[in-house]
């Protein structure tokens, strides 16, 4: 600091020396030369004053040399020679005058090269004022040093860019300068100042160095070395590189992730310039090609796209796609492609261009989508099961919300999958299923168990059916329930089979029961009445003979005729003879009716399930309601009203006989309803022709069936009797016989209160057998 | 006429002792005898002759339907009757072969006084016994290949129906008959005889006369090659013709679909006599058919040749084989009629008039006429002509 505080008051003290005492000692000597000459030249005075006006405009500048050269003469003449006006200007006289020109001309021309110094020098400082404005202005930092290190000039920047100041850099020497350097970069900045100084090579260097905040800041330095008097000096220019060096590592660890992230990439990726040369391709696309090692290794590009084409299921139409996107620049294209092997690649291609517009080439990824392609058939396949499902499915969430129900679901209950959405499936519940089983479902589900059951559940339209249910929960890949899936199938029908089935298989049971007891009592039957007719006979042919011979021994003597009054009157004859013949006559009687529920029950019980025969309708249901007699006869008196000309029903026999016995045994428990044991209702059971049709009709006296159910007295199962009393199938079974076996109808009008009537109509021809003409 | 001698067989002597005692009344026209099994029955039949057996079905050892099949080789000429309790229908089924009638259990002893007195009473118009035992011995009356196969191939399928089976069986003279006998059966749970076809096939059903054709084959036919081939086809042709005459002819006169059936099956079974011959006796057959040529009456030369006519001989089949007395006599007096003592148009009136109508018409040699003076008799001499347009009408039709 001490150096560079003298150095520049020494310098400033020349230049005030120069400026200001070199031009009044200067007019001093030339005056006293003057002086000196006047005494010796009487007018080499004027010689002297020229001498000193050229003095004057030489230092002082034009300025000062006019106002000499105006005023020294006056101050001359007024002190050293007489009045210039009064001076007669001869030849005598140029002595005086010439030096009065000659330093006109002289201070003239002084004045002017003065003027010309003078504006030099102003262009001079201008020029530098401009080179100090752009050197404070320029980013860079230019600096001079020697050496030894010293720093002896930096540029104004210096401060902006590193932190400190001019003044400090300047004091802080080499010491200063070094130990600010990165220690990574000491080396080489080191190896440089050494070429610089030592070899005197232009030395071009980057390094780090620590500004005054402490963060690091990059340098580059840029220096040439010279020599003055054997002292070597550098000047040159720091430049903060500080974004541009970090620009370059953003870059290259850009470029890093992009080259890592283009060969973790799971799609096959190929760049391709804008002339169509592959400029880039990924390992992923060597291997969803397969490409082979020559060609991996080649640079050309034809042989790779043939091979590539080569792969494609249809080679044609992938070519034909490649082409037209080179041919169409700025399209986009994706599509799918399928390889011969059966994989499926997602080609996506998409031109690459500059943010001008202008067009750098095309990316082509490959992404294969073989699984995805098959995940998604086999979703397909197994959604489209569950679509068509001939089984309703239902998924609910863990609260039992409904979330998805298949079309099968909505055709059976009526309910839409938008209108079931988010409800409980406790809409369905008919009350018939007894809520233990809820619990215990929900409890096993809950468990995370599967439940199977059967629920009989009611549709939208209030109709009742029965569905076999699997319930089983589904499982988030944490392992807990996120929603359980119900899979049920409508089984009424089936239930309602089984039931006619059974019903089927119990009367097949009965008729061959029927048969063996009919066997069993046909044969004693038969003796019996034999048996009985022979003593009718015998009666007949004996009581004669008995009449004759009691009235020819009576005659004989009057004391036979009082023995045989006495024997008669103990075995009380007229009794006998009364009583015998009805007694006979009431037991042939009984045999009969005995042979007729016999061949009733056998009738009856002799279903021909496979085939329709001709079927006498009449005797048919005088039959049933033979073998139905201890059903109505405690309540009920029967009548019956059978149209003679009715003529042969083909049908099935079993089937119409069993219609007929639920009419009546219905027909009985209407009468049994009414809650009035001791008095007898009545069943009427009449049959008539009706054109095509054979018409039953079975009408009682009973209760009669309330309005709100007689809209559900056809519906399987549905019964008003209690529970083991009745299937509940017994009106179903008919309505199933009638309408759908036989092409019929059945129907009823009742009054509540009054009765009801049941009407059959059967076609007489079979359901499509018509008569012949 | 002599007391026809009868067998009962059964293995309950209670059920003996009841037929014994109830049927006593017919002591003076039956002689019966009474047997606990089958082959006591055997003895006691070679032992004496007898007119007919009446067996029980289900017996320890021998059972019924072998009984009959034995009696039906050793004494073909007796007629063979089941009186059973069973109604199992496959067991019943399979004792229907042997048998010409089976009756059930309870049996109204009418019933069968009725079958048997009728059956004697036919049996006795046929004075040749060797013709009388050939009869009772035919399990069934042969059909026509043709129709035989038709029915077999019908009844094969799961689609025929029933009206199928009717038609088939209503074209051929053997199946009718047999089929006309199924249905008189106990077997069939119906009150009253059968007179019609269409109502004997329905009732039978076609289940049981699939089992019947196929498994048990109740059925036969002629040899389709056989040198009568020709006479048999002209019989059947015949034979419809009467039959489709008939019932014409009894619907115009009477108005009775049911009475129009019944003439029609008795217009097709009218010459089962002559099936019976042809198929049985085709010597005798021959011989008739050349003295025919040479003008005689057919009755005549029937009576001749063989002690019956072809009428009675079909009456009698039908008789032994329990089909309804009015189907019997008119197949019996169809060239007779006057015989029958009817005073009303019946089924009889209307065959009568249709094969003489159809001989008439037909180039064939037997000539018949109408019986005028049981017409006359009838009030119903007028209406020849309007069935004489009956059947130009028909034979037009074809």
């Amino acid at each position: 600091m001490n150096t560079a505080v003298k150095s520049w008051t020494r310098a400033a003290l020349k230049r005030w020396i120069a400026r200001y005492c070199l031009a009044p000692l200067l007019l001093g000597l030339v005056l006293a030369a003057s002086l000196c000459v006047q005494t010796v030249f009487p007018y080499g005075l004027n010689y002297i004053f020229l001498a000193a006006v050229v003095a004057t405009a030489w230092f002082g500048g034009w300025g000062p040399g006019l106002l000499a050269s105006l005023l020294a003469p006056v101050v001359f003449d007024y002190f050293f020679l007489p009045p210039l006006h009064t001076l007669d200007v001869g030849p005598e006289m140029r002595p005086y005058i010439l030096p009065f020109v000659l330093s006109a001309v002289a201070g003239a021309w002084i004045t002017s090269n003065r003027a010309a110094a003078k504006r030099a020098q102003g262009r001079l400082q201008e020029s530098e004022a401009k080179f100090r404005r752009i050197l404070t202005n320029l980013p860079d930092i230019a600096w001079t040093g020697d050496a030894e290190g010293h720093i002896q000039y930096t540029s104004p920047k210096v401060e902006t860019v590193l932190g400190w100041t001019k003044q400090e850099i300047c004091d802080g020497g080499i010491a200063f300068t070094m130990e600010r350097v990165h220690p990574e970069d000491v080396e080489h900045v080191q190896i440089a100042a050494d070429d610089l100084f030592v070899r005197g090579i232009p030395e071009d260097v980057e390094f780090r160095w620590r500004r005054k905040d402490d963060s690091w800041t990059w340098l580059r330095c840029r220096a040439s070395a010279y020599q003055v008097n054997g002292v070597m000096f550098a000047d040159g220019v720091l430049t903060d590189i500080s974004l541009r060096k970090q620009a370059v590592l953003d870059l290259q660890a850009k470029t890093a992730f992009l080259e890592a992230q283009t060969d973790a990439t799971i799609d096959g990726i190929l760049v391709v310039n804008s002339e169509g040369r592959s400029i880039l391709r990924n390992r992923r696309f060597n291997e969803i090609f397969s490409v082979p090692l020559e060609l991996l290794e080649m640079q050309e590009d034809a042989p790779l796209l043939q091979h590539v084409v080569s792969l494609a299921k249809d080679p044609d139409a992938f070519l034909a796609r490649v082409q037209y996107l080179y041919m169409h620049p700025d399209e986009t294209g994706q599509e799918e492609i399928e390889l011969a092997n059966g994989t499926v690649l997602d080609r996506y291609s998409s031109p690459v261009t500059g943010s001008n517009g202008q067009h750098y080439g095309r990316i082509w990824t490959f992404r294969d989508i073989t699984e995805r392609k098959r995940n998604e058939n086999k979703l397909r396949q197994l959604s489209a099961a569950v679509e068509q499902s001939p089984v309703s499915v239902v998924i609910t969430d863990v609260q039992g919300s409904i979330s998805y129900v298949n079309p099968k679901f909505t055709e059976l209950t009526g309910y839409s999958a938008a209108e079931i959405q988010g409800k409980n499936p406790r809409i369905l519940k008919s009350g018939y299923s007894p809520p233990e089983m809820y619990a215990v479902l929900w409890e096993t589900i809950r468990a995370g168990g599967e439940w199977r059951g059967e629920f009989r559940n009611r549709r939208k339209n209030g109709e009742l059916f029965w569905e076999a249910a699997t319930i089983s929960p589904i499982f988030d890949a944490d392992g807990s329930i996120s929603h359980f899936l119900a899979v049920k199938e409508d089984i009424t029908h089936r239930l309602a089979l089984e039931s006619e089935l059974r019903h089927a298989q119990k009367l097949e049971a009965i008729g061959q029961l029927a048969a063996g007891i009919a066997h069993e009592i046909n044969t004693p039957i038969q003796f019996v009445a034999d048996n009985l007719t022979f003593l009718e006979e015998a009666c007949g042919s004996v009581m004669p003979l008995l009449e004759s011979s009691t009235a020819a021994l009576r005659a004989l003597s009057s004391e036979t005729a009082a023995q045989i009054d006495e024997a008669a009157k103990r075995c009380d004859l007229d009794f006998l003879r009364e009583e015998v013949p009805r007694a006979i006559e009431q037991s042939l009687d009984g045999a009969r009716r005995v042979a007729t529920i016999v061949r009733a029950m056998k009738e009856f019980s002799h279903p021909d399930l496979t085939c329709k025969r001709h079927f006498d309708l009449n005797q048919g249901i005088d039959s049933t309601i033979t073998i139905a007699r201890n059903e109505w006869k405690y309540v009920a008196e029967m009548a019956t009203d059978f149209d003679p000309a009715l003529p042969p029903l083909l049908c099935y026999p079993g089937d119409v006989n069993q219609v007929v016995l639920n009419l009546i045994v219905n027909a009985a428990y209407a009468i049994r309803d009414r809650g009035e044991p001791s008095k007898k209702g009545q069943i009427t059971v009449r049959t008539r022709r009706r054109g095509e049709f054979a018409e039953i009709a079975v009408s009682d006296t009973g209760v009669g069936i309330p309005r709100e159910i007689q809209g559900r007295i056809f519906e399987p199962f549905f019964t008003t009797r209690e529970v083991g009393s009745g299937t509940g199938q017994g009106l179903a079974l008919a309505h199933s016989v009638v309408v759908r076996k036989h092409g019929g109808k059945i129907w009823f009008e009742t009054e509540p209160g009054r009765g009801t009537t049941f009407f059959v109509h059967l076609p007489t021809g079979g359901g499509q057998q018509q008569e012949e003409k | 006429m002599s007391a026809k001698r009868l067998l009962f067989v059964d293995d309950d002597r209670m059920v003996l002792a009841g037929l014994r005692r109830a049927l006593h009344e017919m002591r003076e026209s039956w002689e019966m005898e009474f047997a606990s099994s089958g082959q006591e029955a055997l003895d006691m039949l070679a032992a004496s002759r007898f007119d007919a057996v009446v067996t029980d079905m289900r017996m320890p050892g021998m059972d019924g339907a072998e009984l009959l099949e034995r009696v039906k080789d050793r004494s073909p000429e007796v007629i063979r009757i089941v009186l059973s309790g069973q109604s199992e229908k496959d067991a019943m089924l399979r004792s229907i072969a042997p048998a010409h009638q089976y009756l059930a259990k309870p049996c109204d002893l009418r019933e069968l006084k009725l079958r048997l007195t009728q059956a004697f009473a036919s049996r006795d118009l046929v004075h040749n016994p060797a013709i009388a035992a050939a009869v009772a011995h035919l399990r069934s009356i042969p059909s026509l290949p043709v129709i035989y196969n038709e029915l077999k191939t019908a009844l094969r399928s799961e689609l025929t129906s029933l009206v199928q089976i009717e038609e088939i069986v209503a074209r051929d003279v053997g199946m009718a008959t047999k089929i006309l006998q199924l249905a008189n059966s106990a077997f069939i749970e119906v009150r009253g005889r059968v007179h019609s076809l269409r109502q004997a096939v329905s009732l039978i059903g076609i289940d049981n006369v699939r089992t019947l054709t196929l498994s048990i084959h109740i059925f036969s036919h002629f040899d389709r090659n056989s040198a009568i081939a020709s006479e048999v086809a002209s019989l059947w042709e015949h034979s419809a013709q009467v039959a489709s005459l008939a019932q014409r002819i009894t619907m115009l006169e009477s108005g009775s679909k049911t009475m129009a059936e019944e003439s029609f099956a008795a217009g097709l079974l009218h010459d089962v006599g002559k099936v019976i011959l042809l198929s049985e006796r085709r010597g005798e057959y021959v011989e008739i058919r050349k003295r025919l040529e040479a003008g005689a009456a057919v009755e005549d030369v029937e009576i001749e040749l063989l002690g019956c006519s072809h009428a009675q001989l079909g009456g009698y089949l039908m008789s032994i084989w329990g089909l309804p007395t009015s189907l019997v006599q008119a197949v019996a007096c169809h060239h007779r009629p006057s015989q029958a003592f009817e005073s009303e148009f019946s089924a009889l009136t209307a065959v009568h008039c249709a094969d003489a109508l159809v001989n008439t018409a037909g180039e064939g040699d037997e000539k018949t006429a109408m019986d005028m003076a049981y017409l006359e008799k009838l009030g119903l001499a007028g209406r020849t002509d309007a069935w004489k347009e009956l059947l130009a009408q028909a034979q037009k039709a074809k």
